[in-house]
């Protein structure tokens, strides 16, 4: 198998899954003004971006790309600003929030554009790439956390599969860290699938219709009963 | 063979309520007002069980604190009966009963429910039982859509009456109460009930001192503000498109409102027309997206003001 071949699978996926919520989200920020819509639409156009780096990254062998500090910043910021958005619901906070949030991806853009004549190596790179990566994990748990209280309050469907993909995310981002101290392929692999299952989990959560999770376990039980009698 | 068509109808009853909730999402997606609901709800029920009418009946308060009974909806089958044999003083007192009771009564004969000369009015036209749901919440229920403004919304209690004329089974009976306890949500995720009231007493308290400030006060000279859902992208999904602003104008509106701006200053700059914006605004409350301040930074029953200028 092309050592290249779940990295890729990785990339692919992220990069579909994040565009998808991308375009879907903008579209519905165009018809409902929402700022919040905004900011999840801008945070996931900038990891689908972070996809495209990487697969670039692990393909391109032509001229030398440091797309690593695009790749963790960049999906770092996007994450946080998912979280922020989590933390009032006033317009005044949630627009300066799209301001600082469009200023941070447009940095963010740069520094993708200077993936060419960035340093190959990182400074101390087991430190700077356990830092980066790491912070992806934490501030996906922070946000598993917020779902986790949504869920406990709402018990709806929507916040189960987020919290679960968050979950996984976390898992994923976290299992990899030991490898840039010593390289290890198998947890390197390992935590990629685990991110896959995490964003597949992210893409359930946003493609099945609202439905309280009371609800439906209301409609098993009458299922149930009315398959006993 | 028969065993097999009588499994075959089991099943497909089983899978009714699952079929008309899946219904009632996609509907509610178009609806801006609980009155749209409440004559889905009686539609659907009258089309899809053996019901000959369906009843919707709510409290409803006024603001000088008088608590009246209120058919919402009413949907049957006209070719069996008039309207009067199940729209009257009668019947409405027992609704009234019944909501005051706050307790549903499942399936009973029409003796057992309504007084002996309504009873055998119902029973000569063939409507021998009824059964009856009541729904409570602490949300909010808006005023009727057509209602005077002297209605204010308050605490959801709705009694929903189905006059039959044979018993239907308890499969059926459990299935309806399924629909309408997710109606309630639905109706709620879909901001068609406004929120619960933190005042101290259960209903909002509006004093007729701020009332007759906020009727002096010109609509124009009103500050609209933005509202975020809360659950949004926390628990409800954000691509399920329940926000979309469907009224070109209301989003038009809706765009140049900037928290600070009053609604004439919004008007002058867009170049929009009041009546137009007052339409608007109308929508964007109905839908919850935004609300009124007064230049002072108090806030506003705008649905009220708006109310007064039809």
């Amino acid at each position: 198998m092309d050592e290249n071949f779940v990295p890729n699978l990785l990339s692919l996926t992220l990069f579909f899954v994040s565009l998808f919520i991308a375009i879907r989200a903008f579209y519905l920020y165009i018809r409902s003004r929402s700022r919040r819509i905004f900011i999840l639409s801008l945070s996931m156009g900038v990891i689908s971006l972070t996809a495209v780096a990487g697969f670039a990254g692990d393909n391109v062998t032509s001229i030398s790309l440091n797309v690593d500090w695009f790749n963790y910043i960049g999906q770092t910021v996007s994450f946080i600003f998912i979280l922020l958005s989590f933390f009032k619901d006033s317009d005044a906070y949630l627009r300066n929030l799209m301001r600082w949030h469009i200023a941070a991806s447009a940095l963010l853009l740069i520094l993708m554009l200077l993936a060419p004549v960035l340093p190959p190596e990182f400074p101390d790179p087991a430190v700077t790439k356990s830092i980066l990566s790491g912070s992806r994990g934490l501030i996906c748990f922070i946000i598993f956390y917020y779902y986790a209280i949504a869920f406990m309050e709402k018990e709806t469907r929507f916040s189960f599969l987020m919290g679960a993909a968050f979950l996984l995310l976390c898992f994923g981002y976290s299992i990899i860290i030991p490898k840039y101290i010593h390289p290890n392929d198998a947890l390197d692999r390992g935590g990629d699938l685990i991110r896959i299952a995490g964003l597949i989990t992210l893409l359930l959560a946003v493609i099945l219709p609202d439905m309280p999770y009371r609800a439906r376990r209301q409609n098993e039980i009458i299922m149930s009963r009315r398959e006993k009698y | 063979m028969s065993s097999y068509s009588a499994d075959n109808n089991l099943s497909h009853a089983g899978r009714r309520p699952m079929v008309i909730a899946a219904q009632l999402y996609k509907a509610a997606t178009s609806m801006y007002h609980i009155d749209e609901m409440f004559q889905w709800l009686a539609d659907v029920i009258v089309a899809n069980f053996d019901v000959q009418a369906t009843q919707v009946w709510t409290l409803q308060a006024s603001r000088t604190g008088q608590i009246s009974v209120q058919l919402r909806r009413m949907v049957y089958q006209e070719k069996l009966f008039p309207e009067h044999i199940i729209a009257n003083n009668q019947v409405a007192t027992t609704a009234g009963q019944i909501l005051q009771g706050q307790s549903s009564y499942g399936l009973q004969t029409v003796e057992s429910l309504f007084p002996s000369y309504q009873a055998s009015l119902l029973e000569r036209y063939g409507l021998l039982y009824c059964a009856c749901y009541v729904l409570i919440d602490d949300k909010l229920l808006p005023p009727a859509y057509n209602a005077p403004a002297t209605e204010i919304p308050m605490p959801l209690t709705v009694a929903i009456l189905l006059f039959l004329r044979q018993p239907v089974s308890q499969n059926e009976l459990s299935a309806i109460n399924l629909i309408l306890e997710q109606s309630i949500a639905v109706a709620a995720s879909r901001r068609l009930l406004f929120p619960a009231s933190t005042g101290s007493g259960r209903l909002p308290s509006l004093t007729n001192n701020s009332l007759q400030q906020q009727a002096q006060l010109s609509l124009g000279g009103l500050v609209p503000q933005r509202i975020e859902d809360a659950d949004l992208l926390k628990s409800s999904n954000p691509l399920a498109g329940s926000l979309v602003i469907s009224d070109k104008q209301a989003r038009r509106l809706f765009v140049a409102i900037d928290g600070r701006k009053n609604v004439e200053e919004i008007c002058t700059q867009i170049g929009m027309d009041l009546k137009v914006a007052y339409e608007a605004l109308r929508v964007l409350l109905a839908q919850h997206r935004i609300q009124l301040y007064d230049p002072g930074g108090q806030l506003v029953d705008g649905s009220v003001l708006l109310e007064n200028l039809r």
